[in-house]
């Protein structure tokens, strides 16, 4: 790890992603200056959009870092820390994202602290938040831990004593917010199609954000080997596959049991747009992803890849057809999210992904990966794979 | 009920087979909290009553001309909406800055200067009251308030004080919820429903109608349990779920950590596959 350690590699589509997340600064200022309803199609029929919708699977997609954190610190499993690690990383990176677009989402970004001192308890959307903040306090601490292991031994040293209680709060915290999205939609038993209403929402929502987790972690994992040209331990990733595949079968279960129970096979399997989604999201989240990991291609690179893919894209469209798709028969279709919603959504995306690869190119042993500032891995830790540098 | 701030809880029967779509009590309202008749975003100048037409942040009150079907012949019905001033109401419980309370009278009032502009309230209402001032920089929800500085003199509402054909009642709710029941069996014209009696936990605003609610717009498929009542279903298990989550957890690293370090000491190394 010698030489210029604080520098950042540019690339063409780096710079790309560098514009578009200054054009979106611009953009917020003029969302500051003339207000919501000029530079969104949102309106009073449809008081929720594009934004909410990103956020909801931001914070789904980002349980990996607790997820991964309960696997591999709660459950000892020792051989994925160096997976949690990058999931704390990139979950903190998530929910930095999912602020930067609730600060233009909400109308009076001015009264942002009132919930602190005008708190509603039966709000599920107070426990969203502040179980969010809390979260993010607590990632802060972890993630000083981390870095300080390398830069400042000392600090990390002194930190020790707190870190156990920070840790079960880390992997405690999540459970609030992430079941408490779920909740939010109990208010509208009557509005959200019944395909999804239920009781049960809070704790599939929780629980698929659970066993999101090693999803999110193995295509990571997967990219980032390609990225450093590491040899990709197959092993390692097929059995942190199979804690996901477990869980996909019981909350298919959980699911179905939930369909039958409350009378909802017709409207399954009507093959209208609402039954066909849910047939669609229940086919990624949990039937492809199970098939695969049954069969041998399973075992494969390509597979696990496939694999966490299908989930993460199964996980996303749990959320969209809460928000959307269940909701669109009592809401209509008056909106479409405007040209501003759009482009600084995927502006908060590329802030998210500089942000992500300054860090891992710069502290390279988040990855347990000796690298150089160029990202380009130096020494044999390259080919042996991460799993041995960290040691 | 939820809330024991309301200890002298009034309401409104409005009688939808008296009311002649004059519009009285939309201009009333408006003159009464100082509103326009331009939309507020597109600046248009708009009735409050006629066909279609739609509550907005400068609206608190319609009268929607409905053409419908009665003993196969077309007929008029007009049907006033604002805020049904929910007994348990949606938008104060859901609302995480509290920007939502109840007077002694029962109407729902809302405060902007605690208001994040989450809009919650807005999609969780389900009469889909609440409406933003989307054309502002500093926008607020905006809703019926139930004339609460009236009320709390004693008096009607501006709204039902001029309804000149009686269609609009005010007084104790529950005096109003026997009157409903007692015109409705005594005449069979009317549809045996007293709409708000129940919905969402029971509203402060009681409809009568010959017609049935369905066609004349109004939601059909609301619940009888409030939408607070709902969601505390879930809310009562947060401290539950944080106790029972931390403790698990601490009770699970304790006894893995344990076996791991059994399991080195066994192996004199790591070895977890
Ligand atoms: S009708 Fe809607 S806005 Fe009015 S009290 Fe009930 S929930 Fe609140
Ligand atoms: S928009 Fe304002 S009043 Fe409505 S729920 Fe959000 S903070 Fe409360
Ligand atoms: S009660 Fe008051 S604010 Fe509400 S509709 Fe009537 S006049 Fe308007």
């Amino acid at each position: 790890m010698s030489g210029k350690r604080w520098s950042f590699k540019i690339t063409p589509i780096r710079i790309a992603m560098f514009a578009i997340f200054a054009v979106t600064l611009v953009m917020y200022l003029y969302r500051y200056y003339v207000g919501l309803g000029a530079v969104t199609d949102l309106n009073d029929a449809y008081p929720w959009g594009a934004w909410i919708g990103a956020d909801m699977n931001v914070i789904a997609l980002a349980g990996a870092g607790f997820s991964m954190a309960i696997i591999s610190h709660i459950f000892h499993a020792h051989k994925y820390e160096p997976l949690a690690r990058r999931c704390l990383l990139m979950s903190f990176i998530g929910y930095v994202l999912v602020l930067l677009i609730l600060i233009i989402e909400i109308g009076r970004w001015d009264n942002f602290w009132r919930p602190f001192v005008s708190p509603n308890l039966h709000s599920p959307m107070f426990e969203v938040y502040m179980c969010i903040v809390a979260y993010l306090v607590l990632q802060v601490i972890e993630l000083v831990e981390v870095v300080t292991e390398k830069v400042a031994p000392k600090v990390q040293q002194k930190m020790q004593s707190i870190m156990p209680i920070v840790f079960i709060a880390a992997c405690t915290v999540p459970l609030g917010h992430q079941a408490s999205l779920g909740a939010l939609y109990l208010a509208m038993p009557a509005k959200l199609d019944a395909i999804w209403a239920s009781q049960m929402m809070p704790w599939l929502f929780v629980f698929s954000s659970f066993f999101i987790g090693p999803c999110v972690a193995i295509v990571e994992y997967i990219w980032t080997s390609a990225r450093y040209k590491m040899k990709v331990d197959t092993d390692m990733l097929y059995s942190l596959s199979r804690i996901s595949a477990v869980l996909m079968a019981i909350y298919f279960v959980a699911k179905c049991a939930d369909i039958v129970v409350r009378g909802q096979v017709g409207n399954v399997f009507a093959f209208n747009m609402t039954g066909n989604m849910f047939l669609l999201e229940m086919l990624l989240l949990t039937v492809v992803p199970i098939v695969i990991h049954l069969t041998p291609f399973g075992k494969t690179k390509g597979g696990l890849l496939t694999f966490g893919i299908s989930g993460m894209a199964g996980l996303v469209l749990t959320r969209l057809n809460v928000v959307f798709t269940g909701m669109a028969a009592h809401l209509g279709g008056g909106y479409f999210p405007s040209f501003l919603e759009i482009f600084t959504t995927v502006g908060g995306f590329c802030f998210a992904f500089l942000v992500y690869l300054y860090v891992t190119e710069n502290f390279p042993f988040f990855y347990g990966v000796a690298g150089d500032a160029e990202g380009k891995p130096v020494g044999e830790s390259a080919e042996s794979g991460f799993n041995q540098a960290i040691m | 009920m939820a809330n024991s701030v309301v200890t002298n809880q009034k309401g409104v029967l409005v009688d939808l087979t008296k009311c002649v779509g004059c519009g009285s009590c939309t201009v009333a309202c408006k003159m009464w909290n100082n509103q326009s008749f331009q939309h507020p975003q597109t600046e248009e100048f708009q009735n409050a009553h006629g066909v279609d037409v739609e509550l907005d942040s400068n609206t608190w009150t319609t009268v929607d001309h409905k053409l419908v079907e009665k003993d196969g012949k077309e007929v008029w019905r007009f049907v006033k909406r604002q805020c049904m001033h929910c007994l348990d109401p949606a938008c104060l419980s859901v609302c995480f800055s509290h920007s939502f309370h109840q007077t002694n009278e029962g109407a729902v009032q809302y405060n902007p200067e605690l208001c994040v502009g989450c809009r919650y309230c807005m999609i969780a209402c389900p009469f889909d009251v609440p409406k933003y001032e989307w054309e502002k920089v500093m926008p607020s929800v905006m809703k019926c308030q139930f004339c609460s500085s009236k009320l709390a003199d004693g008096e009607a509402p501006a709204c039902a004080s001029v309804c000149p054909t009686d269609a609009l009642m005010f007084g104790n709710r529950d005096e109003l919820l026997a009157k409903a029941h007692e015109i409705i069996s005594s005449d069979s014209k009317y549809v045996n429903h007293v709409y708000g009696e129940k919905e969402v936990g029971g509203t402060s605003w009681l409809y009568i109608s010959d017609v049935p609610f369905g066609e004349l717009g109004f939601p059909t498929n609301l619940p009888e349990q409030s939408v607070p009542g709902n969601i505390h279903e879930f809310t009562r298990f947060t401290l539950p779920i944080f106790a029972v989550g931390a403790t698990a957890w601490a009770g699970i690293s304790m006894y893995t950590s344990r076996r791991h370090k059994v399991h080195e000491a066994e192996h004199g190394h790591h070895d977890e596959k």
